[in-house]
């Protein structure tokens, strides 16, 4: 072992989940360490639909699951506004949809305190014209978009703001175990190969769809079925709300408005592998098909990629002794001591992205408990800095566009940002569509560790819009190395990867101007600057 | 009633319009809008993405051995028009030449402006950029271009165009800069200074980004290599490239002053057909739709990038003319009167993304041979 790390308690796992233990774990004063074997979000938390549900989608199938989302969905608001947009949702019946259903529906949201109110159909079609003229009733409910890279980030930053420490692209390899007891984790560091262990008293395994894995290490039974869900993104906003199709949830039924795109979903199939995220025609085919009949016009719409991500869904079947602790039917908190005679491991999985702050809460309750430590949660009132920062980059001599996204996206890197806008190379605008300047990607640069274009993406949305990334990719990728931020090898690297990934996205559903598109990407870097064979692996 | 009625304004339709007016024909050209050369390097390439020679070209795109002089006709054709407009080409399709790309590496390619001059193995070169130009990072290039030349000695500067705008500064934009000679000699002033101090000698070759003058390209490649006293070339990549808008704009002067009748922001929607002969086409202008009739039409919509075919869930769809073709955008019964020219004649033809200037040359070229034929009533002859 090349080195060794303490701490009391080890998260794997930097999605949403372990993002928010590892916040909740800092406020409550308790040292911890987050493992994530990608850059954060690698897995389901930035493969979902972002949707911030109200609860309106689980009233009838699973009241608490519903209740719980509403209660979140309050919290959240407030707590972390910087990643909501208050879009509100609507739920809409369809002539062919059932009214029983419907009656149901209401029923339960009045008995949960789920807020609704009917609105008059001519409105509904007023406000969002796309939406299908044959709508029979329309019904307004607090959904909202969160845009879930941001969330993830900028609770972890909070987390490490409060001493927390997060060791990405570092993969856990294995679970120490003394006499029945977990005593920490063996890490392998991803970009070198360098292997570390860390010694905890307490490990959370909060891997998502990869948690049997990562309880197999401890020797634990656990099963966990992954259902993978393909969603799609058009390349503008069409509607202001989400919107929901009244009925029992099924595929291809809610669309979610996201900054400037569309996001449609969702499917869902079972498969063994969590890395798994390939995508398929014909689902894609069939998901439209259903989606056609709350926005009729999808197929002239454009898409402009699509990509999948797995829910963990945790099976109660696997347990040794006693079936663990089912905080709700979505949501598992696995106590591996009580259930499988394991101290100092603990497993929560399932649930939402709307419910991961209550997750969190939940496991830092019993870790708490057996730590010994008296502290409450106060993730319910504490806030994470926004990302509006006001009248900010008013000196900065850059485009009208760029400085009212940097004003609505910069958060807390603000103060850095604007100081680096200073310098007129800096104000370059690398990314067209969504008007990244060079500022923003250095800022989002890790301080070490190689460099990836990645996880620029997601901290800049630098190649979101509809270039997919064709000319900017190229451009940070030049100037990372011109500007001796990357070797000339991890340039072309990065370059090769960013391209091949936004291909996989892109194939599936390149038609019309997305198929060209692609040719476009596809013509530019192989005829005009001359990439070689190279650009076509994993493609 | 035209003659000739050209869909498409990309390289293929220019030309196949402008050597229809050379023989006589009372020619019009419908377009949508520009073609992609206006996204191109304006170099000619035989196989895009390789660097395949003559004879693997010929095979990929099933010649016979008979089309090889028509080809050398093609090619001769093709460089006397462009020497008339004053932007030369040069280079043969039997010996490629490397040229350096806007990202370092090398590509082979047939036909080139003057402004661009292949990198040798060895020797030395200096690669310039310009702050304000994203699109074009020298040390980037150098270091790219190091690995596939080792034996080359390069340096790298950069200068600054003294224009800073808060729009991204593109390849054009700065050749339009370079267009102004105080401009210019600012930049040579830069690069000797900044030679000096670094103590870079002076090499046999400064690589530029696309950039060397718009309309003065002649001016400015002569004022780099008379005042640095070395060979220059253009390095193109990102577009818009200089190298391929001086020869988009060429083209269509020349097309217009020949007589050329222009129907832009135009696009063909459909085709009234009388048996196997297309009568007229339909064309819709700001939501107008009228009837354009011709003897003979030429199809140089591009193919997929070019907007000519659709991509649909069910295949390819051929959009202009709405006639069926078979699943790689064949026609399946050619109309006596049509020829199709270049990513026209179907998606087999295309490697990443195009068929290449090459092929556009010579399809183009044999179309017009076809036009001469029919239209001097030789039909039966061919
Ligand atoms: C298609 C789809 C749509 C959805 N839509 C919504 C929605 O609209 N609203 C909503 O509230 N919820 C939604 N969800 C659910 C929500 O996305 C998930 O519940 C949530 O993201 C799960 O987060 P997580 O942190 O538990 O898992 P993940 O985000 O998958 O995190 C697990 C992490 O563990 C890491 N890891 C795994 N193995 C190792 C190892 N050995 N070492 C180190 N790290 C490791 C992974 O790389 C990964 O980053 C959706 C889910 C899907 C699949
Ligand atoms: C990024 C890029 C880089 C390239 N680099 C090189 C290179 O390095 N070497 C090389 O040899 N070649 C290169 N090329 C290819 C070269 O530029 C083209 O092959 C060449 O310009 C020939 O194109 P074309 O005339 O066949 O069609 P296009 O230029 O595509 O023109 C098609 C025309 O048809 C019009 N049109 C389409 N549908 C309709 C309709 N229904 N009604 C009316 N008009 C219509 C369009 O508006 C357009 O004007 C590159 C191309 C691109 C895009």
């Amino acid at each position: 072992m090349e080195e060794v790390l303490e701490t009391q308690v080890v998260v794997i796992g930097g999605g949403i989940t372990g993002a928010g233990i590892l916040r909740d774990l800092a406020l409550r004063g308790i040292k911890a360490i987050l493992v994530e074997q990608g850059d954060l979000g690698h897995g389901t938390s930035t493969r979902n639909h972002g949707l911030l549900h109200s609860g309106g989608r689980y009233a009838v199938r699973d009241p608490e699951a519903a209740v719980e989302s509403y209660h979140e969905n309050l919290i959240l608001k407030k707590t972390i506004p910087g990643s909501i947009e208050k879009t509100g949702g609507l739920f809409v019946k369809l002539p062919e949809d059932d009214d029983d259903y419907a009656q149901k529906w209401l029923r339960s949201c009045k008995k949960l305190g789920i807020p609704v109110e009917e609105i008059p159909v001519e409105q509904a079609l007023r406000e969002e014209p796309y939406l299908n003229k044959k709508a029979q009733a329309v019904f307004c409910v607090p959904d909202g978009a969160v845009d879930d890279f941001t969330l993830l980030v900028d609770v972890c930053a909070d987390a490490v703001r409060r001493g927390a420490k997060t060791l990405t692209y570092h993969k856990v390899t294995d679970i120490v175990t003394e006499q029945e007891r977990v005593v920490g984790v063996c890490i392998r560091d991803v970009l070198t190969g360098m292997e570390k262990e860390i010694r905890a008293d307490i490990v959370v395994n909060a891997a998502g769809p990869w948690g049997m894995e990562i309880a197999g290490m401890a020797g634990v039974p656990l099963k966990i079925i992954n259902n993978k869900g393909m969603l799609v993104v058009f390349s503008h906003r069409f509607n202001k709300r989400v919107i929901n199709r009244l009925r029992m949830p099924g595929d291809g039924d809610i669309f979610v408005p996201a900054h400037d795109v569309t996001i449609f979903g969702t499917t869902g199939v079972n498969t063994e592998n969590p890395n798994d995220f390939s995508l398929s025609r014909p689902e894609l085919e069939h998901m439209l098909a259903d989606g056609k009949a709350l926005i009729p016009s999808i197929d002239d719409m454009r898409l402009i990629r699509a990509y999948s991500g797995s829910r963990p869904l945790y099976q109660t079947s696997a347990g040794r002794g006693s079936s663990g602790r089912d905080v709700t039917r979505g949501m598992a908190l696995l106590d591996h001591h009580e259930r499988d005679g394991m101290d100092g491991f603990i497993t929560i999985t399932g649930g939402k992205l709307t419910t991961f702050r209550l997750m969190a809460e939940k496991t830092v309750d019993l870790v708490c408990e057996k730590l010994g430590v008296q502290a409450n949660c106060t993730t319910n009132v504490e806030t994470v800095s926004g990302r509006r920062t006001g009248d900010s980059f008013n000196k900065a001599d850059i485009a009208p566009a760029a400085r009212h996204k940097l004003r609505n996206w910069a958060g807390v890197q603000a103060p850095k940002i604007e100081s680096a806008l200073k310098e007129e190379e800096s104000s370059h605008i690398v990314c067209e569509c969504e008007q990244v300047t060079w500022a923003e990607i250095e800022a989002a640069m890790p301080e070490k560790g190689s460099f990836r274009l990645g996880g620029i993406r997601r901290r800049t949305r630098l190649g979101m819009g509809p270039c997919q990334g064709t000319f900017c990719n190229f451009r940070a990728a030049a100037l990372a190395a011109e500007k001796g931020r990357a070797t000339i090898e991890e340039a072309d690297g990065a370059l090769l990867h960013a391209v091949s990934e936004r291909k996989k996205g892109m194939g599936v559903v390149a038609t019309g101007e997305t198929a060209r598109q692609l040719l476009l990407m596809e013509t530019i870097y192989r005829v005009s600057l001359g990439f070689g064979e190279e650009a076509h692996q994993n493609v | 009633m035209y003659d000739v009625v050209v869909i498409g304004q990309g390289l293929s339709g220019m030309l196949s319009a402008i050597w229809a007016r050379e023989e006589g024909c009372r020619t019009a050209l419908v377009t949508t809008g520009a073609g992609k050369i206006m996204q191109s390097t304006g170099v000619m390439d035989l196989i895009p993405g390789s660097d395949g020679n003559l004879n693997e070209w010929m095979g990929i795109y099933h010649l016979g051995s008979w089309q090889q002089s028509r080809l050398n006709d093609a090619i001769r054709k093709f460089k006397t028009l462009m020497n008339r407009l004053g932007y030369p080409y040069k280079g043969e399709p039997q010996d490629l030449i490397p040229i350096v790309t806007g990202s370092g590496r090398i590509k082979h390619t047939a036909l080139y402006p003057e402004t661009i001059s292949p990198v040798t193995e060895e020797g030395s070169a200096v690669v310039v950029g310009f702050n304000e130009l994203t699109d074009f990072q020298p040390l980037f290039i150098r270091k790219n271009l190091q690995k596939e030349r080792p034996l080359l000695s390069i340096d790298s500067i950069r200068i600054h165009l003294g224009k800073y705008s808060q729009r991204l500064m593109t390849q054009l934009d700065a050749a339009r800069l370079l267009d102004q000679r105080d401009i210019r000699t600012d930049c040579i002033g830069q690069i000797k200074k900044q030679m000096a101090q670094k103590q870079i000698g002076r090499p046999d070759l400064f690589i530029f980004p696309a950039s060397l003058g718009e309309d003065e390209w002649k001016e400015t490649v002569g004022q780099f290599h008379s005042e640095l006293r070395a060979k220059v070339t253009e390095a193109p990549g990102m577009p818009p490239n200089a190298t391929a808008i001086r020869l988009n704009d060429r083209l269509k002067r020349e097309a217009i002053r020949s007589g050329v009748r222009f129907y832009a922001d135009t696009t063909v929607v459909g085709a009234n057909m009388d048996g196997e002969e297309i009568k007229s086409l339909r064309i819709k202008t700001s939501g107008r739709v009228s009837n354009l009739s011709g003897k003979q039409f030429i199809l140089a919509t591009g193919g997929v990038l070019g907007g000519g075919f659709e991509i649909t869930p069910e295949g390819i769809k051929e959009s202009a003319l709405h006639l069926e073709t078979d699943s790689s955008g064949v026609m399946a019964r050619l109309p006596v009167n049509l020829y199709p020219v270049g990513a026209s004649k179907g998606v087999q033809m295309i490697c990443h993304g195009i068929v290449g200037g090459v092929y556009t040359l010579l399809s183009t070229y044999e179309a017009v041979c076809g036009l001469r034929q029919s239209v001097t009533g030789g039909v039966g002859n061919a």
